[in-house]
């Protein structure tokens, strides 16, 4: 079941591109605005480049939370996945899955292509990775719950914003001090391992509350 | 003593708390207790209550549905509602709009709680179709449930990988009963609305379902896609299969059925003051 929804959502992409380009070529506009509205100065480029990653790489994934479970709400493949699965939970799982995968992912190597052109150092790329790789899953698995919470709404943006946002804080702060503290020479695994400590708890707790809130919006 | 003894009660509560929690995850988590109405009992109901036997198998009852009555947005649809139905039967749902036969027909499927009631499947061993433990049930709602970027035979390749297809007929199979074979390659959305029904009725085959239910099966089909889907019944039927449909189209005509509730009859008088 898991891997089937994974797969579907695969060749759902591979046929129409332009849902998964959409949050890429938004975190990629972004970014490159910034010399552009702020200073091409490397050095004061550098101090807030860990800031501007993550605002974008944040925003960039809640971009594409609005169509996690929607379309499949819409068209009723909701209802025929549920009948046929054991469990919401697993449908949850599944779409969080492919939402990473589609969105989370590219965002990473993305990453790499702007760190360059916000002259973050060589030697900073790590953290930056580190940072993203535990980072953008929890991401998804926060903001799913969101998603389903306002699956059934037209025009679900603002709410699934005002929703997510204030959860995502946490994620953002220690996200950005990673890199920065590198940038520095301060040691970053502190903050490394409470991000993965907040990976770890989303993916527990995060695709029962999902799951919970999808129950609630189809009966 | 008094310290360990508090120490003990303390303890004693969290875990009760925690297994009403768990409880109360599970239930929204899991299809299995969310429908706490799908018991499958291991005997098979030998009596079937005020209701006429039509054929000799029907005293089997398969599905019975017991007092069963449903609210949407606090409003009463029916209420009190029983029947019970045996192998090979079909049943129609009546009754004019907004009156719930979409919402019985999803209550029967799980998506909806009912308020009251259940729903049983004597599902036992005894069972010549060689039932799995949970029901197999097929829904035509009135969201096709094909996805649009996908080609009409993906789609059911899905919808075979999420069923577990047993019946091992191909996707291929399924659209040429159903005659849509021609356009399997093209993205669903590029079809007409009556083809893409004809993709979501090609589903009906893909495996062998205890249960149809279609939810005006008939929208947007020309007579040639009725003609096909009474086809795809009437084998159905034969092979010991249950159907519940509502259909306000000719479909009825051929489409033979063994009850008919007309769910005005259930419908909760308002009280008088």
């Amino acid at each position: 079941m898991l891997i089937a929804i994974i797969k579907r959502d695969l060749r759902c992409v591979s046929h129409d591109l332009s849902g998964t380009i959409q949050p890429i070529g938004f975190f990629l506009i972004i970014t490159s605005l910034f010399p552009l509205a702020v200073t091409p100065d490397p050095e004061s480029l550098q101090d807030i480049a860990p800031g501007i990653i993550w605002i974008s790489a944040l925003l960039a994934t809640l971009l594409a939370l609005d169509t996690l479970f929607k379309e499949d709400f819409i068209d009723g493949t909701m209802d025929q996945m549920f009948i046929a699965a054991s469990s919401l939970y697993v449908i949850a799982l599944a779409r969080i899955i492919s939402h990473w995968l589609f969105s989370g992912l590219p965002l990473i190597v993305m990453s790499l292509v702007i760190a360059m052109m916000l002259h973050i150092p060589a030697h900073a790329i790590d953290a930056l990775i580190v940072s993203l790789l535990l980072g953008t899953p929890t991401l998804s698995m926060v903001g799913s719950i969101g998603a389903a919470l306002t699956v059934g709404l037209r025009y679900s943006g603002v709410l699934l914003t005002l929703i997510t946002l204030p959860l995502y804080i946490p994620i953002l702060i220690f996200g950005a001090s990673c890199i920065s503290a590198d940038l520095v020479g301060l040691p970053w695994t502190g903050q490394a391992y409470l991000m993965g400590a907040m990976l770890v708890l989303s993916i527990t707790l995060a695709p029962f509350a999902t799951a919970a809130a999808l129950r609630v919006n189809m009966s | 003593m008094t310290v360990h003894s508090v120490y003990f009660i303390t303890i004693h509560r969290l875990v009760n708390h925690c297994h009403r929690l768990n409880r109360f995850i599970l239930s929204y988590c899991y299809i299995d207790t969310a429908k706490p109405d799908l018991h499958t009992n291991s005997q098979l109901n030998t009596e079937t209550k005020d209701i006429p036997s039509v054929d000799t198998h029907a005293n089997q009852a398969l599905l019975s549905v017991e007092s069963l009555t449903c609210v949407r947005s606090d409003i009463p649809l029916f209420s009190n509602l029983s029947f019970s139905l045996g192998k090979s039967q079909s049943l129609r749902i009546l009754g004019p709009n907004g009156s719930g036969k979409t919402t019985l027909i999803r209550t029967m499927a799980g998506i909806h709680k009912p308020a009251m009631g259940q729903v049983h499947w004597n599902i036992g061993q005894q069972g010549s179709r060689g039932f799995a433990s949970k029901p197999k049930i097929a829904y035509i709602g009135h969201t096709t449930g094909i996805r649009g970027e996908l080609t009409a035979i993906e789609n059911l390749e899905f919808h075979a990988r999420i069923n577990g297809n047993l019946s091992g007929i191909s996707p291929t199979e399924c659209l040429e009963k159903m005659n849509v074979a021609h356009c399997s390659k093209l993205p669903c959305i590029r079809l007409s609305a009556g083809q893409r029904q004809r993709v979501a009725l090609s589903r009906l085959s893909l495996n062998q379902y205890d249960l149809w239910l279609l939810d005006e099966p008939a929208t947007s089909l020309d007579d040639q896609g009725i003609d096909l889907l009474l086809d795809l019944a009437g084998h159905h039927l034969n092979a010991g299969g249950i159907i519940i449909y509502c259909s306000h189209q000719s479909i009825h005509y051929g489409l033979k059925h063994d009850r008919e509730i007309d769910l005005r009859n259930f419908k909760e008088q308002p009280p008088q003051c």
